[in-house]
């Protein structure tokens, strides 16, 4: 039976789960020859990609994007991240700001497949539409 | 200046009543594109059979359907231009199931598969839209087939009748009639109260292009929608075109009104399902066709139905089309569909290449619902008929062996030719029913036999012009009586005694 990245990189995740700092070494190392061994080493990209992943599935870990016209203050980022940690039920919300002159004020969030979009450049085109009517 | 202060007052209101909300909408990125169909990241909560729609890199929107609901992306087919849309485009969702715009607009007018004026004459003004799928109504709402259709061709009149709200297959090999019978239904059903819908899947668009000014030259526009999936269009909108078309015909349907609607071809149809099915790696059963090619055709078919006077008492006629390969009947679709039917239409190279046209094989060719769907004066000529074309079939094949015949077998013979003769039909050369009763009669009350086989046509055509000048009143009270009591047809017997007299002097 072929074994999937998705499915090592969930073996891989569960055995190192209960391991000491000092062992994951060795686990790695397991992990690693029984790659080569399945023949199925090409597919450690894969195995990386979904370990991410499912790490931040389990831990609870989120990654939010947030894209505005010019830089936010601090506190606007706190309370951009606090609506987003109730929002989507994560412990855990790492929050990347991208500055993007073009959406020329307002704010944009995205965190997993939801969009909140605030820009000010899409409630104009929305007035342009309404007024085209 | 006081227009200006208006247009800027108005303005003003426009805009303070204008608000802005951010909402939050689940968004998915395209994951996979080519062929038609898409696979998209995200969009957890996208419905079944949702509208999609695609933002490309130029700003462009396409639209799309959600086909496909697996555990960690969405497949989705493209209608429209997918060669704009690229790996990483954002996909919105729209919140609403795949539906067309219907409506009295829509009448006399060419649509595309999602209800998109395609005429050049502007856009539809339409309130209301139906969603394209819809499920069938259910056992209480219906009733049973008892009122006709009359389809002006003598030979389906009488021998496989059709009903309002009977789903009736006409099936046959390419090039030999199959849309003409469809096109000549339509074209008779001026002034009886019937809206159609033809819907044109995979069809060369000159064909099409030549059956719309046909039915404009005859009139029969009026009271016709025409939704065309051409043979260039994308597989996803040859999908979809048959179910728009019963959406726009249910809407005629939910006001009581009686509707006819030609699936033009069905085989096309399920080969553009196929072609969508293997593209989203479903598995392939026979003939590479998917699992659920029979809900295919049995979900949309079903959707013909005749209601009850509780529920309006509207109906749907249904005349699928299906294109066979050499006459093979067994094949995977046409079994489909023929089971699902209450009766097909079989026409045959064979007889088309003698002559006999329309080619129907009176054989092979039956009506489910059967006379129940005909006047009373046609179930009294055409149940006579039916045997006598049957006798003579059989007594055909057998009467080619041996030239000793006993008396009764010849007559037999010489009246089933005669028959033969007067089922051929002209395209676009519809016979009210009338008419139809009255040639018929004269047949089986021998007032043909002594016309020569070669004539027959000749009589017919004069007894019909004879009629409409001659015998307006028995026409009529054949029309408005429906059936052949003794007054009635002590008149028909006159005129056709009268008209004879006019032959031979």
């Amino acid at each position: 039976m072929k074994i999937s990245a998705k499915q090592y990189a969930r073996g891989l995740y569960e055995a190192v789960q209960e391991k000491k700092d000092g062992e994951v070494k060795g686990v790695l190392k397991k992990f690693i020859e029984v790659l080569v061994k399945n023949n199925d080493f090409k597919k450690a990209k894969d195995v990386i990609r979904n370990l991410d992943k499912i790490f931040r599935e389990e831990e609870g870990i989120l990654e939010a994007e947030i894209v505005v016209a010019s830089p936010l203050k601090k506190e606007m980022v706190k309370i951009v991240k606090d609506y987003v940690t109730e929002a989507s039920g994560a412990k855990k919300v790492e929050v990347a700001e991208r500055v993007d002159k073009n959406i020329l004020g307002g704010i944009i969030i995205k965190y997993e497949d939801k969009i909140i979009d605030g820009s000010l450049k899409s409630r104009l085109s929305r007035l342009k539409m309404e007024l085209a009517k | 200046m006081a227009t200006k202060d208006f247009i800027i007052e108005q303005l003003k209101n426009e805009i303070a009543g204008f608000k802005t909300e951010a909402k939050k909408q689940s968004v998915g990125t395209v994951i996979e594109v080519g062929d038609g169909i898409a696979r998209i990241s995200g969009l957890s909560d996208a419905l079944a059979s949702e509208m999609l729609e695609f933002v490309t890199a130029s700003g462009k929107k396409v639209s799309g359907v959600v086909f496909n609901l697996e555990e960690d992306n969405v497949g989705a087919v493209i209608l429209g231009d997918y060669t704009e849309i690229k790996e990483g485009d954002q996909v919105n969702r729209t919140e609403k199931i795949l539906s067309v715009p219907v409506g009295e607009g829509v009448i006399g007018r060419v649509v595309d598969a999602l209800g998109q004026p395609i005429d050049g004459k502007g856009p539809i003004d339409s309130k209301d839209d139906y969603p394209v799928e819809k499920i069938a109504p259910g056992v209480i709402t219906r009733e049973g087939v008892r009122q006709p259709v009359q389809t002006g061709i003598k030979a389906i009149d009488a021998m496989v009748p059709i009903g309002r709200g009977q789903r009736e297959l006409i099936i046959g090999d390419r090039q030999i009639g199959k849309t003409a019978i469809a096109i000549d239904t339509i074209i008779s059903q001026k002034g009886e109260n019937m809206k159609c819908v033809y819907v044109a899947v995979g069809q060369k668009e000159s064909k099409v292009a030549n059956i719309v000014a046909k039915l404009e030259e005859a009139g029969a526009m009026e009271y016709t929608t025409v939704v065309l999936a051409g043979a260039s269009d994308p597989a996803s909108l040859l999908y979809i075109a048959p179910y728009s078309g019963t959406a726009i015909a249910e809407y005629f349907l939910d006001k009581g009104e009686d509707v006819l609607v030609v699936y033009d071809d069905l085989s096309k149809h399920a080969v553009a399902y196929r072609e969508i099915s293997l593209l989203l790696r479903r598995p392939p059963g026979r003939e590479a066709y998917p699992g659920d090619v029979f809900y295919l055709h049995s979900r949309l078919l079903e959707r013909a139905c005749k209601l009850n006077k509780d529920f309006g008492g509207g109906s749907i006629t249904a005349l699928p089309i299906i294109e066979t390969q050499a006459g093979d009947l067994s094949a995977y679709i046409p079994t489909n569909v023929i089971s699902i039917t209450d009766g097909q239409i079989f026409l045959e190279g064979d007889l088309f290449y003698q002559g006999q046209r329309p080619a129907i094989n009176a054989g092979l060719s039956v009506s489910r619902v059967g006379s129940s769907a005909q006047i009373k004066a046609m179930k009294k000529v055409a149940g006579q008929m039916r045997l006598d074309a049957a006798q003579y079939r059989e007594l055909a094949a057998f009467a080619q062996f041996g030239s000793d015949l006993d008396e009764e077998t010849k007559a037999k013979l010489e009246l089933g030719k005669r028959l033969m003769e007067i089922l051929k039909q002209d395209q676009y050369a519809t016979v009210p029913v009338a008419r139809q009763v009255l040639i018929f009669y004269a047949l089986i009350n021998g007032y043909i036999n002594d016309v020569a086989v070669e004539k027959v046509r000749e009589f017919e055509a004069g007894l019909h012009k004879y009629a409409v000048n001659n015998g307006e009143a028995v026409l009529k009270a054949i029309d408005e009586v429906k059936e052949l009591n003794e007054q009635v047809e002590r008149d028909v017997k006159k005129l056709i005694e009268d008209y004879k007299a006019t032959m031979s002097s």
